[in-house]
């Protein structure tokens, strides 16, 4: 079969793209062999494994969504229309952060930057691995669709399961092509430096996509009823000028990357890495220094706030915060003038529980970076400064991801509320914000910024977030009903819970400490010489 | 004939066994002359920050050049260029009489290149990692697989070629890194810092290959902070300071011209670290304080 694909036809038709036919096999194969050793995995796309357990819960989510067609049975076209879109979301969600991974962060390519590989046939071995993701989960989505037609159709057919898979393949392979067009046009209009920081904020698309879907169609459609009323000969030209020019970006976007690719290679993966930075001596780690455990606590602050903003791998793993925060600001907005404790519920009874999935994202991220092989530092550090390193992280995390938003809040509540509201309401909110942090710290498993990232973390992220929605709105109706009765009974429950959350903080706090040491193997070396030194 | 000579045409045979019906470029004519490399005021910048100032140079066949210059003068950058890897802003280079970097691939045929920093893929083995960079330069399998025991057996790794890469020491790591430089046997070998990590039999065997090459017709333009090694082993020495080319001539010549009695004095004097003795004694101050 491989013979048979690697043919001399298939060479023929990659050399009329242009596509150095041997090296492209001896890319793919290394692509292949790299992720299935899971190195850099970050770079290369999913491996085999991963890929498999994603398609089972993709198989899983096209059932679910079969469910919602059983009771008003659709027409084929219907149908095929939902779940091409479907499949195109899904797909979409996964894919550009595949694309921004594979294309703007090339490492691998910095080993290979000297060998006479073109650009076209390097960027074409990168797609081809790509596109393993698509055969994998769009069949997988579509596959109890497909099957399940024969009792959903109000009218099914027998060749209707194969058109189904077909079609939605097609769509998942040009969602996987716009997206490599999509990085495609960002290094045709933005500086090589610039391109990774760009990327982020496409990367963004998705999520945002998914949350404003509804409003922008309800606005797009009714424009277009005025600009293009049915049966209009505007409408057939748009109908055909639509497909001609999405090609058109799709093709213009993936020669994009093909060019010089592999000239611009270094100035990708740098990214801004040879722009100056202001450094300065914060305030805030003066006050952890003194108060926290010294220059060990101080390093613990210093250095994770420089890394959370600097490090590319981590920024990009916490992009789904940035819908998270959006929505949040849109529940203050919408809910924001009504007092919590005027006994009706509104969105600010949420607010401090969304700090708490906040914190959960930063605390399972915060140990894999970019650059982790440099944590071989933290080798050479004593292993008494590691509980002061520890308190110094949390310091941050607690001042960049609590104090600060709770400050902001409070000058903007304090205009809503009654003054009093807002300072119960505020300290309640810190408190609950602050046991979460308390608990959160023991997710983080090691050194923060000393791993490599793991794509595979995210096929358990969604079920891990649906037990914690179930979680939090238990926490919320529990909060409502109970706790938001009168401003004692809250006054009461916050000074329980500033109490648990030093406890908890505490024990954490112990168990970071012990997280990071064995991280590095010094726990078990430190065992190992305690152990010889009692035999002796 | 002597030892030494011995000791060098006997690393050459190994390293060119089986060469005879490889194609090390494309077997095409470029019509160049002497000069392997042209670099005509050169001019390249990362972002806004200028590194090369209109560097000129040329570099003849059969050449041993060494290029010297303090930390961040430009002197790897000046090797990514002529390797393909980076674009120079303006100015013109040729390699091998094809310009860069429009004929990049080209030039990435003709030449071998060991780089400062040892990017490798680490689940790859040691042997592994040599055929895939022999294949990509279109080495036939029989002559690949031959220069690959040739190599490693004079290196000492055949019997850890089977190892991954990341169970390799530093020196095991830059060993592999000369190798799949010179599989393709390249008519310019660029070397960044080539003994860095390497023990003294194989800094040795190296310094020996490299007189090897030279002799065979090779260039190569070696850049090093170790001074001695490149006063003894290069027929010329070119120095880059802040991005400019301060000096380019033979190492007796420089020695000659600034009346200094070893290179590492020339270079001193020319990059103006002549007394270092100030810095010294501040670090040492600041230790006590």
């Amino acid at each position: 079969m491989k013979r048979l694909l690697r043919g001399p036809a298939a060479e023929r038709m990659l050399a009329a793209a242009g596509i150095d036919a041997a090296r492209y096999w001896l890319l793919l194969d290394l692509f292949t062999e790299l992720a299935d050793r899971r190195e850099i995995l970050n770079h290369l796309g999913r491996d085999g494994v991963t890929l498999k357990i994603s398609s089972w819960m993709f198989v899983f989510v096209g059932g679910l969504a079969c469910v919602g067609f059983l009771r008003h049975p659709p027409s084929a076209p219907t149908l095929l229309g939902a779940f091409a879109l479907i499949t195109a979301l899904l797909l979409g969600c996964i894919l550009i952060s595949e694309a921004g991974n594979s294309l703007v962060n090339p490492v691998e390519a910095l080993v290979l930057a000297h060998q006479p590989i073109e650009g076209a046939t390097y960027t074409a071995a990168k797609l081809t691995h790509l596109l393993r993701v698509v055969g994998y989960l769009a069949p997988a989505v579509n596959a109890i669709p497909a099957l399940a037609s024969f009792w959903m159709l109000n009218q099914p057919f027998w060749y209707y399961p194969l058109i189904h898979l077909a079609a939605t393949y097609l769509a998942g392979l040009l969602t996987g092509l716009f997206a490599c067009a999509l990085f495609g046009w960002l290094l045709r209009f933005f500086p090589a430096p610039r391109v990774k920081s760009v990327a982020q904020i496409v990367e963004l698309l998705p999520f945002l996509s998914i949350m404003f879907a509804g409003q922008v169609w309800s606005v797009a459609a009714s424009r277009i009823a005025v600009w293009m009323p049915e049966g209009s000969a505007v409408r057939l030209y748009f109908a055909i000028a639509l497909p001609i020019l999405a090609a058109a970006i799709v093709v213009t976007g993936v020669r994009a990357l093909s060019g010089d690719y592999m000239i611009r290679v270094s100035g990708l993966v740098h990214g801004g890495g040879g722009g100056r930075v202001k450094s300065r001596r914060s305030p805030a780690s003066d006050i952890v220094a003194r108060r926290l455990g010294g220059p060990p606590a101080r390093a613990g602050f210093a250095y994770t706030a420089r890394l959370m903003r600097r490090d590319w791998a981590f920024r990009r793993q916490l992009i789904a915060i940035v819908p998270l925060m959006i929505s949040a600001g849109v529940m203050l907005g919408q809910g924001g003038a009504i007092d919590p404790f005027s006994g009706r519920f509104s969105a600010v009874h949420i607010v401090p529980h969304l700090f708490g999935v906040a914190l959960f994202l930063v605390a399972i991220s915060i140990v894999y970076g970019s650059d982790h092989k440099g944590a071989w530092v933290f080798l050479l550090a004593p292993s008494g400064v590691f509980a002061g390193f520890a308190r110094g992280v949390h310091g941050l995390l607690w001042f960049a991801m609590i104090g600060v938003p709770h400050a902001v809040l409070l000058g903007v509540l304090v205009w809503l509320w009654p003054l009093f509201h807002v300072l119960l309401w505020v300290v309640f909110s810190l408190s609950v914000a602050s046991l979460y942090l308390g608990m959160v710290l023991r997710l983080i498993d090691g050194i923060p910024f000393s791993k490599q990232p793991v794509t595979s973390r995210g096929v358990y992220f969604m079920g891990i977030m649906m037990g914690g929605a179930l979680a939090i709105s238990i926490a919320v109706g529990l909060q409502y009903w109970l706790v938001f009765r009168s401003v004692w009974m809250v006054a009461a429950v916050t000074g329980g819970l500033l109490a648990t959350a030093g406890v908890v903080t505490r024990a954490s706090l112990a168990a970071f400490a012990v997280a990071m040491r064995f991280n590095l193997g010094l726990e078990s070396a430190e065992t190992g010489t305690i152990y010889t030194e009692i035999e002796a | 004939m002597r030892c030494g000579q011995v000791r060098k045409r006997r690393v050459v045979e190994r390293f060119l066994e089986a060469e005879t019906d490889v194609n090390f470029g494309h077997g095409e004519s470029t019509g160049y002359n002497d000069a392997i490399v042209e670099f005509d005021q050169v001019v390249f910048s990362y972002g806004h920050v200028e590194v090369l100032h209109e560097i000129s140079f040329r570099l003849e066949r059969g050449q041993i050049v060494g290029l010297l210059g303090p930390n961040g003068a430009g002197k790897s950058t000046t090797i990514k260029i002529i390797a393909g890897i980076h674009a120079h802003r303006s100015g013109s280079v040729r390699v091998a009489g094809l310009p860069l970097p429009e004929c990049a691939i080209d030039v990435k045929q003709r030449i071998g290149y060991v780089p400062e920093a040892a990017m490798l893929f680490e689940t790859l083995t040691g042997q592994e990692f040599l055929e895939l960079c022999g294949r990509f330069h279109g080495v036939e399998e029989d002559t690949l697989q031959a220069r690959i025991a040739g190599i490693l057996e004079t290196f000492g790794l055949s019997s850890d070629r089977v190892l991954r890469l990341d169970a390799y020491s530093k020196g095991m790591r830059q060993k592999i890194l000369i190798a799949a430089a010179l599989l393709h046997n390249p008519d310019l070998i660029l070397l960044d810092e080539p003994l860095s990590g390497l023990d003294v039999n194989a800094a040795i065997l190296i310094k020996d290959l490299i007189a090897a090459l030279a002799a065979e017709g090779k260039t190569i333009l070696y850049s090093s902070h170790v001074l001695d090694v490149v006063e003894k082993i290069c027929d010329r020495v070119l120095i880059i300071h802040q991005g400019r080319l301060i000096a380019d001539g033979s190492a007796e010549g420089l020695k000659e011209s600034t009346k200094q009695t070893t290179l590492e004095d020339v270079f001193r004097v020319l990059t103006n670290s002549a007394n270092v003795d100030p810095g010294v004694g501040r670090i040492v101050s600041a230790l006590r304080s």
